[in-house]
Formats: structure tokens, sequence, C-alpha cells
């Protein structure tokens, strides 16, 4: 069952009672989010399906076509920042050439997949923490459970297979943008050729900076997935409710990516 | 319904144009990233080193100075660190060749360096391993120089040597200052400079003399003719001993003879 009744606990004791609460009540929480994910996945079998194919395909251009451009401006502004950040220190030294390195493997380990997780998690996972949250206390995923509609397999199996597959795919063209950035801070501020950059980018970086990056990305995508959803569908209490799942699906996606971030990097990089 | 099919259709030739450019990069992107150029063909190359100071796979291969490949890979095994490289062209190596990993600036990084040895020498032998030269690691050099410092530093403070004693003992620089003391005496002595200069002076009209060729000495260097008459008396004298030599026999045998009597 997706839909909660609301509950009302009773006020705790005391200090140690209120922390034993929300240590237990986020347990609960997490527990129910990998169910539904769990779920979802078992659905992933009824992605091709003659129901599915339609709303995954919408999900796939809402989460990759439409976030093209928000993400476009962002990577591309953070190689020249990066490029013109590294370069001028570098140029100290004389060693400005190693911008395309420095650009290329911070975008395919950190940046990309990154950057491109949390304007996915504030654009795509709020408006999907919003979407259900509103069907929620409309009572229409209620009303899907009536008519034995699995809720899981018929709103969260598309988004997360959109997620999945277009959040490397966006760190991809992300880190791509981002070379190009700094290849033209290299080239019009700091003197480097574009060649000379290429060369620099293309000798240090490995296929493991890559695909490490992406793997991240990969994973970033199915938690915010996971999150905004679950807080879609424990929203409560009306439209305020719907607001406050947007926010605490925003802010949950974001700590639960710097710190899953952080501990893929140091699984890969020790 | 047909309106909705045609927006469905244009949905899904967005999404899949998309994912096949997305797909499509990443494919080439990845075979750049491997370093490998999959239409051009690669010849193998194996060298076993000892030690090969921090090479990585990708590192370029260079003969000449000119770079004609890449490290694909390296194994570890019993006998050192087996180095595999694809070429892009075969290389013929003499007996005289040499394979050495190079450090290729201060901040790091390092190729493989081929040299394939004289044009005139012979050929190496067809399956032959191929060793590398052991490492001149550059940091192993700086550590052997800092420790001979640390030795003749420690020396130096022992008071061994010339150079320890020169720093420790400090009798020479007592001496050294005393001496220093004793020649800033004498320059302050007036009597002393006055002398010096008298004899400077003297000096000075003397050699004046010589110059001009008056006096005996004077006449000795100037006088060209003392020099011809010093010629012919040695030729004389050169002249009067070869008579004697050859004279002597006789008059030894004379003597004798006479003395006899």
């Amino acid at each position: 069952m997706i839909t909660q009744e609301p509950e009302f606990l009773p006020p705790a004791l005391n200090l140690r009672g209120r922390l034993g609460r929300v240590v237990l009540l986020n347990c609960r929480n997490a527990g129910r989010a990998l169910l539904i994910l769990w779920e979802a996945l078992l659905s992933l079998r009824f992605i091709f399906s003659k129901r599915s194919r339609g709303t995954v395909l919408h999900q796939l251009y809402v989460t990759g076509i439409k976030s093209l451009g928000v993400i476009s401006v962002v990577a591309m502004f953070t190689g020249m920042i990066l490029a013109l950040q590294t370069g001028l220190e570098l140029r100290k030294f004389g060693q400005e050439v190693n911008i395309g390195a420095a650009v290329m493997i911070s975008m395919l380990r950190e940046m990309g997949p990154f950057m491109t997780a949390l304007i996915l998690a504030a654009s795509v996972g709020s408006a999907m923490a919003a979407e259900l949250g509103t069907m929620t206390v409309s009572e229409e995923i209620a009303a899907l459970e009536v008519m034995s509609i699995p809720p899981v397999r018929f709103l969260v199996m598309p988004r997360l297979a959109a997620m999945m597959v277009m959040t490397p795919i966006l760190t991809f063209y992300a880190c791509m943008l981002g070379v190009v950035g700094g290849a033209v801070v290299g080239l019009t501020q700091l003197g480097v050729s574009m060649p000379a950059y290429i060369d620099n980018a293309t000798r240090w970086a490995a296929n493991k900076d890559l695909y490490t990056g992406l793997f991240k990305a990969f994973v970033f995508g199915i938690m915010v997935t996971t999150i905004s959803c679950y807080q879609g569908f424990a929203t409560s209490e009306g439209a305020v409710g719907v607001g406050r799942a947007t926010r605490r699906s925003v802010i949950i996606s974001y700590l639960a990516i710097l710190v899953v971030g952080y501990i893929i990097t140091r699984l890969f990089y020790e | 319904m047909r309106r909705n099919r045609l927006r469905e259709l244009s949905l899904e030739v967005t999404v899949g144009t998309f994912m096949f450019v997305a797909l499509l990069s990443l494919c080439v992107f990845t075979i750049i990233l491997s370093r490998e150029n999959v239409f051009r063909k690669a010849y193998p190359f194996e060298v076993i080193f000892d030690d090969v100071i921090g090479l990585r796979d990708g590192d370029n291969v260079v003969i000449r100075g000119m770079t004609i490949g890449k490290v694909k890979a390296m194994v570890l095994q019993d006998d050192g660190v087996r180095v595999v490289s694809a070429l892009r062209r075969p290389v013929r190596l003499k007996k005289d060749y040499k394979i050495e990993v190079v450090i290729s600036s201060v901040l790091g990084g390092r190729y493989l360096q081929i040299s394939e040895g004289a044009a005139g020498a012979e050929d190496l032998p067809a399956g032959e391993i191929v060793r590398g030269q052991p490492p001149n690691d550059i940091m192993a050099l700086v550590s052997g120089v800092a420790a001979d410092l640390k030795d003749i530093t420690g020396k130096i403070n022992a008071g061994q040597g010339t150079l320890g004693k020169l720093v420790n003992d400090e009798a020479l620089y007592n001496d050294a200052r005393a001496v220093v003391g004793e020649l800033k005496m004498a320059i302050k002595d007036r009597g002393l400079i006055n002398n010096l200069e008298t004899s400077l002076a003297n000096l000075n009209e003397i050699t004046d003399k010589i110059n001009r060729g008056e006096g005996t000495l004077g006449l000795l260097i100037s006088d060209e003719s003392l020099y011809l008459e010093a010629k012919q008396l040695i030729g004389d004298i050169r002249a009067t001993v070869d008579d004697m030599r050859e004279t002597s026999p006789i008059v030894t045998f004379s003597s004798i003879f006479f003395g006899a009597f």
C-alpha cells in the first residue's frame, strides 16, 4: 500500500524520546523509500509494454530534452571557471597548458555528475514530488490502488527508467560542454592552442574517470527519483504539504548526492 | 487521434536521436580516451624491465625523439615487469640496442625511449627477449648525493680532514688572526714604509741603468759583442777538449813506456 493513513503521535516525554522518535521515523521513511525503489526496479520488466511505453517516452523527453538548456549553460560556465581559475595559478609556473587535463578530469570525475544530478534534483525531482504529492492529496493514488493499478509501476517506474537512462547521458553531455568551455577560455585568455589543450586533456584522462563518473550519475539518478517519488507519496495536509514535500525532496536529494558522491569516489579512488 | 500519433512520433524521434547521438559520442570518446586508433595497424613490442619507475599505460614510446606508439599494458612477473607497447611501425633492433624509461619533466611523467643501435651493428636475432636498461632514478641519485653530503658534513663537524680542521680547530684561527694583527702593525709603522719606499726607488734606479746599458750588468745585457766573444770562447774550449781527447791515448802510452825506464 502506497497510501498511508495520517498518523497522530503523542508528544514525546523528554529529549531522549524525541531523538529516538526522529531516528526511528527517518529509518522507517528510508525503508519505505527503498521498498518503493525495489518495486519500481521489479516493474522495469514492463518498460516496453504498450501501456508504459508512451509514459516512459514522455518522461525521457521531460528529463532529457527539457533539461538540456539549463545543463548546457551551467556546464559551459563551470568548465570556463575551472579553466580560468586553474589556468591563472598554473601560469605562474608556465604550466597553463595543463588546464586541459585539470578541466577534463574534474568534469569527468566530479563536476559533471554532481552538477547534472543537482540540476535534475532541482528541476525534474521537485516536479516529480509536486506532481505525485498533488495526486496523493487529491486521492488519485488511492483511486489507482482501488482500481488495482499499481501506482509504483504506473507512476514511479517510467520516471525511474527515464532518470536511469538520462542522468548518465546528460552527465556526459555536461562534461563535453565543460571541456569545450575550458578550451574557449584557454584559447582566448591563456594562450593555450586548441590542439595542445585537447592533447593534454585526452592524455591524462582515462576511461576509468569517464565510467566512474557515469556510474555515479546513474546512482544519483536512482536516488533523486526514489527520494522525490517517496516524498510525493508521503505528502499530506493539502497544498501546504505539497510545497513541503517539494522542498524536502530537493534538500534530501542534495544531501544524499553529496554524501553518496563522496562514498563512490572513495570506493574507486583509494 | 492522428495528430496525437504524430506528436508521439515526433517525441520518439527527438528522444531517439538525442540518445543515439549521445551514445555514439560516448563510444567515440571512449576510443579517444583508450588512446587507440582502431583504423591503424599496431605492431606489438615487448620489453622486460627490472623496474619501470612509475611508467603507466598510455605513456609514449619514442624513437629518436619521435613518438611512434603507446604503452598498452604492464605485467608484473618473476624476472621484472613486462611492458607491452603498440607501435605504429615495426622496429628492428640491433645487438647494441638500448631501451630505457625516461622522466619527461620535473613535474612527473615518463616515456619509453628506444635506441635501435648503430646502423652497422648486427641485427638482434628474432625471438630474443628484449631487456630494458636499469632505471636512472633521479630521486635515487639525489638521495645518493644527499647521503654523500651528509657524510661530508658529518666529518667536517667531527673535525676530520683538512676542511674539518679548518672549521673546527681554533688554533688555526688564532694564528691567522695573529698574522693579520702583525701585518696591521707593520703597515702602521712609518719607518718600515719609508724603508720600503727607498728600496723601491733604488731598485727602480738600478733597472733604469741596466736598461740604458750602464755598468757591468747593463753592458752584459745590452752589449752583443760580449755574447759573441763568449760564444767564440766556448767554441775554442770545445776544440781544445776534443784535441786533448784525441791525444790522450798517445800521452798515456808514452808515460807508461817512458815510466818503465
